[in-house]
């Protein structure tokens, strides 16, 4: 595992293959990568008109990502979450971060 | 549980449902996932998972409504609530709704598998508890009233004895319902359509006993004016309840042991003998076995007695059948004298819980029938209870066992009596040292102990008012 990916904690990585196994997590692994993709895309799609498909989507990645290590994104996806369930708006250039965090991180996972 | 329908995963991420079904097969566990709610919905009731492991926020319905209807329609599925670090007051909910456990995000393996493995062992304890108390479920018992642990054990003896001749022997304070007891073994029991003959040993006197168990012919004595059939016959092929035995005198109880021993017996005043098929149930409310080491009841006579021992519990070890049997009583007084009682206010139910009732259910019945016939209403209140109930009430709840040690000692005509100690003191150290090997389980230090889990609380607290009143 490429230990240089500083939006993914390869402690978390390594921890979930010795517990599963390597074949397993590069499995979950690339299943995390597909739903962030789709969730990116559903972000995008819902933005700023849709909070609720925003707040569902956000939630979905919001697991996934502390279930992988993905900590940065983690933290972006809790502080917008914060900011919708206080119906106040995401400002567009926190959602150009968090999206742009969330491919990089897709990035950093499928070069593991 | 390695079947796929014994787990089921709710879990809306694919790549979190996915990792934690890896977790539970790598440990031979099977599962099935879900990745909304109405899907998995659809399967719950009709596959009944053993487990099921929750993600609340789920995209099509709230998971909370999953757990609600769980609960509400009693299914025996344990729910494990997978809640977002930090949210305490989700989880506190989600307990409130019933659920098993939580386990907050991210876990790892061995936290899931713990988790899991505390919710089974959980499952399979409510399973047994469940298990005996279907099959110790019974309200009442033949005339006994009462559902608590200690007399469904005695339903099972009573079930276990009655089809068979062993004698019964039933000890018990006065008034916990030894004469029911035999009564319900005699109904139980083959012969429960030949005679039940009950003989109180207390109440005949002494020179007239002979002849009530065995009878006499014309002329035996002065007195013997016509021959008269004993017990012994009376009974034949039916029951002979002997109540208060401890009281039959030496001579006779020797001359009962033969009866018992042989099957034959001879009428006061013949010489023929006679042979009667009897099942023999004895009763007292003394020691029996004090009674045998202080001289006053056979030794040999004892052991032929006591092939099934049935002791009945007092009123203040059944649990809340003080109220059942209340109930019962006040049900039965109002009709007999026409009022119109019908229940107990919250602090008669309180005072009747606290009480000792040393006279048990005959004390029971007489003050339920003294309120009955003193007052009308439909509800018992307070100050309905008769003054010497009340007046009892307030000195036993006066009297503290710290205050018992300061009580004046008997006199012992200069026995050694260092190694008595107050029964209290040797209870309290008795349950206190139980509890401790339990790991401070008490309804496992009351299981060891033989008595109900109520009674252990109700010892405690009143010991902890005890010591707050020194």
């Amino acid at each position: 595992m490429n230990s240089d990916n500083p939006v993914i904690d390869v402690n978390v990585i390594n921890s979930l293959a010795s517990e599963t196994s390597e074949e397993v997590v590069q499995r979950l692994l690339k299943m995390y990568a597909e739903e962030l993709t789709e969730t990116i895309q559903v972000l995008e799609a819902s933005y700023p008109e849709r909070p609720e498909d925003l707040k569902k989507a956000l939630h979905k990645a919001k697991n996934s990502s502390a279930t992988f290590g993905a900590a940065p994104l983690l933290q972006r996806i809790v502080s917008a979450e914060q900011l919708l369930r206080a119906g106040s708006d995401i400002e567009p250039e926190h959602f150009e971060e968090l999206t742009e965090l969330g491919r990089r991180t897709i990035s950093a996972i499928q070069s593991l | 549980m390695s079947n796929a329908s014994d787990i089921f995963i709710i879990e809306d991420s694919v790549p979190s449902a996915e990792l934690y079904a890896s977790y539970l097969s790598s440990d031979g566990l099977e599962s099935t996932v879900f990745y909304d709610g109405k899907s998995a919905q659809e399967e719950i009731e009709s596959k009944l998972p053993k487990i099921i492991l929750l993600d609340l926020e789920l995209p099509d319905i709230n998971g909370f409504s999953i757990l609600e209807e769980i609960n509400n329609k009693g299914l025996p599925i344990a729910v494990i609530v997978i809640t977002a670090h930090g949210s305490v007051d989700v989880a506190v909910e989600a307990m409130r709704l019933g659920a098993a456990d939580f386990i907050e995000k991210p876990f790892n393996k061995s936290r899931l598998l713990v988790t899991l493995r505390n919710v089974v062992r959980q499952q399979e304890l409510v399973q047994t508890v469940q298990q005996y108390e279907e099959e110790f479920d019974r309200d009442g018992y033949c005339k006994f009233v009462g559902s608590s642990l200690p007399m469904q054990v005695v339903y099972r003896i009573i079930d276990s004895a009655a089809v068979s001749k062993a004698t019964v022997f039933i000890t018990g304070e006065s008034g916990t319902g030894k004469e029911l007891c035999a009564d319900a073994i005699h109904q139980r029991s083959p012969r429960a359509k030949e005679p039940l003959v009950i003989l109180n040993c207390a109440a005949i006197p002494k020179e007239l006993f002979e002849s009530e168990i065995f009878g006499h012919v014309k002329g035996a004595f002065s007195g013997a004016t016509t021959d008269r059939k004993g017990a012994a016959e009376r009974a034949n092929g039916g029951t002979l309840f002997l109540d208060e035995i401890g009281e039959m005198d030496l001579d006779l109880q020797s001359k009962l042991l033969r009866f018992i021993q042989t099957g034959t017996y001879s009428r006061i005043g013949e010489t023929q003998t006679r042979g009667s098929d009897i099942r023999f149930i004895c009763a007292t409310n003394r020691n029996p076995l004090e009674e045998v080491a202080a001289g006053r009841f056979r030794e040999d006579l004892y052991y032929r007695l006591n092939v099934v021992p049935i002791t009945l519990p007092a009123l203040n070890e059944r649990d809340n059948d003080v109220l059942q049997i209340a109930e019962m009583f006040l049900s039965k007084c109002a009709d007999e004298e026409g009022k119109a009682f019908q229940s107990f206010s919250p602090q008669v139910v309180n005072t009747f819980l606290q009480y000792d009732w040393p006279g048990n259910v005959r004390e029971l019945e007489n003050v339920i029938r003294n309120i009955v016939v003193l007052n009308s209403s439909d509800i018992v209140t307070l100050d309905m209870l008769p003054e010497s109930f009340t007046r009892n009430s307030a000195a036993k709840s006066d009297v503290a066992p710290a205050r018992l040690v300061n009580a004046p000692r008997p006199s012992t005509s200069g026995n050694d009596t260092s190694e008595i100690r107050p029964l209290w003191m040797v209870e309290k150290e008795t349950i206190e040292n139980a509890i401790g090997i339990a790991s401070g389980n008490v309804p496992v230090a009351a299981a060891f102990l033989g008595v109900s889990a109520s009674t252990i609380y109700r010892k405690l607290k009143s010991w902890e008012t005890a010591e707050s009143q020194v």
